[in-house]
């Protein structure tokens, strides 16, 4: 087959199939974002919404405050590409991967261990039903997201989807920080860090199923 | 991404086409149809040079290259303005030709090692693939008939009519243990004879 025949034939190959434009697909990602950010929203609330608790105001306002800018650090480190049609490189994606559960996990305690009282033990509390919620507020937004990018990376799609797990798990942990009061270790391991790293796990499973570019049969 | 980026040309000649293929691509996204032909021309030379450099088989080369712009007009819609499309579609053509190389192996390993020999041994996607697969059948079929009449009749029970070892080793009065190991020296013997076929060693080519 000549060069011009490889043309016609591709063009002919493209024009039969239907493809969404940038506006198409724009629309259909706010629409499939908005409704997954909806659903979370609506789990919050029905399990409670805003939970003071005993922690003061200023306790909230900075675990909450820091958890939210650890949590858009990690959108621009995850989700946003920059100029680019690829994902940022593997070590990136593996550092935040590795670094954002520390990161938060290590922010709630320093300051709750300067409060009085925050870092007791709760034994009627495991952190069960924050395992839960957090793995409630969390699925949809990483299923939109993963279906968003379905079968169109080409590289480390295990790895994109992990990092996709973290941010969600992130941002699940910015609205578990304004509905779990407690601060004990094992409790955060347990409700906070184990349903984010399972987030991430499930990333890896569903970026390898659905995000990974294959050859037609 | 880094290296794509790296290893595109910076000549200034090749910087401008590259500029007005990401501006074609641009167009492409929000929706101009006609700009693919433009897209086309400037990014084929590129695919094309980048798969020919990893594989010599042109048929493969083309049907990676269609498969190539197949994907960049599907996922169109996901173009961000401003990014170099180059990158993107030599990560999309080197995806795929991974894909493909690792398809043809799986397929080559499976049926050989299911001993299903006078079976296609791979999915061949050229007539020059499809004549080496035949001839690796029919060398392998040719080993075989030249096996022990004990060995023969081992691989024949176990490989090619799928009987349980324990009930080939009775029919054969011998051991498990020792039927395992006659079915691994045959075994074997039929993987150095793929091997010597897919590696063009020096000696080969001047025997008559």
């Amino acid at each position: 087959m000549n060069s011009a025949e490889l043309r016609a034939r591709t063009i002919a190959a493209v024009r039969a199939h239907p493809s969404l434009t940038h506006c198409q697909f724009r629309a259909r990602a706010i629409l499939l974002l908005a409704g997954s950010v909806a659903v979370s929203l609506g789990i919050f609330f029905l399990a409670g919404g805003l939970r003071l608790g005993p922690r003061t105001e200023s306790l909230l306002a900075m675990t909450m405050g820091g958890a939210l800018a650890i949590a858009l650090l990690s959108v621009l480190v995850g989700i946003h590409r920059k100029r680019s049609m690829l994902a940022r490189p593997g070590w990136q994606l593996a550092l935040l991967v590795a670094s954002v559960p520390v990161a938060l996990l290590v922010w709630k305690i320093a300051w709750s261990a300067h409060y009085p009282g925050m870092m007791v033990n709760w034994p009627a509390r495991p952190g069960l039903r924050c395992f839960a919620l957090t793995l409630a507020l969390g699925i949809a937004p990483l299923v939109s997201l993963v279906s968003l990018y379905r079968h169109s990376e080409p590289l480390r799609p295990g790895l994109v989807g992990a990092a996709m797990g973290t941010v969600v798990a992130a941002v699940a942990w910015v609205l578990l920080e304004l509905w779990c009061p407690v601060g004990y270790p094992r409790h955060l391991l347990i409700g906070h860090v184990a349903p984010g790293l399972l987030l991430a796990l499930l990333g890896v499973i569903l970026g390898r199923a659905l995000m990974a570019m294959r050859n037609r049969r | 991404m880094g290296t794509h980026q790296r290893a595109l040309p910076t000549h200034p000649v090749a910087g401008t086409r590259e500029i007005l293929t990401d501006a074609a691509m641009a167009r492409y996204a929000d929706g101009d149809e006609t700009a693919f032909a433009e897209l086309y021309d400037g990014l084929a030379p590129l695919v094309i040079a980048y798969l020919r450099r990893r594989t010599s088989d042109r048929a493969m080369v083309e049907d990676l290259v269609q498969e190539t712009f197949l994907r960049i007009h599907v996922h169109r819609g996901r173009y961000r303005r401003g990014a170099p499309v180059g990158p993107w579609a030599c990560t999309i053509a080197a995806r795929l030709l991974a894909n493909r190389v690792r398809g043809t192996r799986r397929a080559n390993v499976t049926s050989f090692d299911d001993g299903r020999v006078g079976e296609r041994p791979a999915e061949c996607s050229s007539p020059e693939q499809e004549a080496i697969a035949a001839e690796l059948v029919e060398r392998i079929e040719d080993e075989v008939q030249h096996l022990p009449d004990a060995d023969r009749e081992a691989f024949d029970l176990v490989r090619r009519e799928g009987l349980p070892l324990n009930i080939a080793a009775s029919r054969l009065s011998t051991t498990t243990a020792a039927l395992k190991m006659r079915l691994f020296r045959i075994g074997g013997r039929l993987r150095r004879l793929n091997r010597a076929d897919s590696d063009p060693g020096p000696s080969r080519g001047k025997k008559p």
